[in-house]
C-alpha cells in the first residue's frame, strides 16, 4: 500500500496526517482527486480543475507538480507528500506610500500652476 | 497556547537578523514537538530565500522538503516558520496569506531593532502568540 502525506492547511483540514492508498497503476491526479473528495480537499487542491500551483506534490524527492507529472501511472507503491510553499514578504509601509502620493500631487500642482502662469 | 523556545536559540535568531539587516530577508523553520497547548521548540533551520529580496522571501522547495524530511527523522515536525522583516515584527499581507497555508507558529523578527512577536492564523483569526523563553 502507498501512502500520501499531508502538511500545513490540508493536515488541519482533513484531521489526519498519513493517509493509505493505493497507488501502483493509477495516476496520481486520480490519487489527488481521491482524497480530495474523501477528505474535503477540493477546494483547497483545485481551482479551475487544476492542481493549485501553491503546493510541493513530492514522489521519490521530486516535484511531480512542478515537472508536470500528475499524469505519470505508477508502477509500484509510492510515498506522496503534499506540501504548500512558504513564502512571505514586509508589511507594506503605507505612511511612506502615502507621503510618496503627496509629494507626487505637489510636485504635478506645482508644474500646472507655472502653465497656468 | 504557550510557545517554549530555548534562550540561545532565540538569540541566535536575533542576530542573524541584525546581521542580515536590509539586505535580505532572511527565513527558515522551526522544528519541534507540540505537547496540547504547548510548542515546544527544539531547533531552527534557517532557508536559503531564492528571491534574495529586501522585502519578499520564497523558500527553496528543495530545501524545505529536505528539512521536513530531517525534521521528520529526528521525530520532530514543522511547529513554526520564522522570518525576519525590515520593520516592525507584524505579518505583512503576503504573510497572512501564507499563512492560511500554514497554520502553524509564524514567529517574526525585527531585523531593524531584533524585535519579535509570534502568530498564529487559525479559521480566518490572527492570534499573538506569547513566547516563554527557556
Amino acid at each position: 500500500m502507498g501512502k500520501i502525506i499531508l502538511y500545513g492547511i490540508l493536515l488541519e483540514r482533513a484531521g489526519v496526517k498519513e493517509i493509505e492508498i493505493e497507488t501502483k497503476g493509477k495516476k496520481l491526479i486520480d490519487i489527488i482527486k481521491k482524497i480530495a473528495d474523501q477528505y474535503n480537499l477540493k477546494e483547497l487542491l483545485f481551482k479551475q480543475g487544476k492542481v493549485r500551483p501553491i503546493y510541493l506534490i513530492m514522489v521519490d524527492g521530486q516535484d511531480y507538480l512542478s515537472l508536470g507529472l500528475l499524469n505519470k501511472e505508477f508502477e509500484e507503491e509510492k510515498e506522496i507528500r503534499i506540501i504548500p510553499v512558504y513564502h512571505g514578504g514586509k508589511r507594506r509601509n503605507i505612511k511612506a506610500i502615502l507621503f510618496a502620493i503627496f509629494i507626487l500631487i505637489l510636485f504635478i500642482a506645482a508644474i500646472v500652476l507655472q502653465f497656468i502662469k | 497556547m504557550i510557545v517554549k523556545i530555548p534562550k540561545s536559540l532565540l538569540n541566535n535568531l536575533i542576530k542573524l537578523a541584525l546581521k542580515m539587516g536590509k539586505k535580505e530577508e532572511l527565513a527558515g523553520v522551526l522544528l519541534g514537538t507540540i505537547d496540547k497547548d504547548i510548542i515546544n521548540v527544539k531547533t531552527y533551520k534557517t532557508l536559503e530565500n531564492i528571491l534574495h529580496s529586501p522585502t519578499r522571501f520564497e523558500i527553496n522547495p528543495e530545501e524545505f522538503y529536505q528539512v521536513i524530511i530531517y525534521g521528520e527523522k529526528m521525530g520532530y515536525e514543522i511547529v513554526g516558520l520564522w522570518h525576519t522583516h525590515p520593520s516592525p515584527p507584524q505579518p505583512s499581507l503576503i504573510d497572512l496569506k501564507y499563512m492560511e497555508l500554514w497554520p502553524v507558529l509564524w514567529l517574526i523578527i525585527s531585523s531593524i531593532n531584533g524585535s519579535y512577536a509570534a502568530y498564529i492564523l487559525r479559521e480566518g483569526e490572527l492570534k499573538k502568540v506569547k513566547i516563554e523563553k527557556i
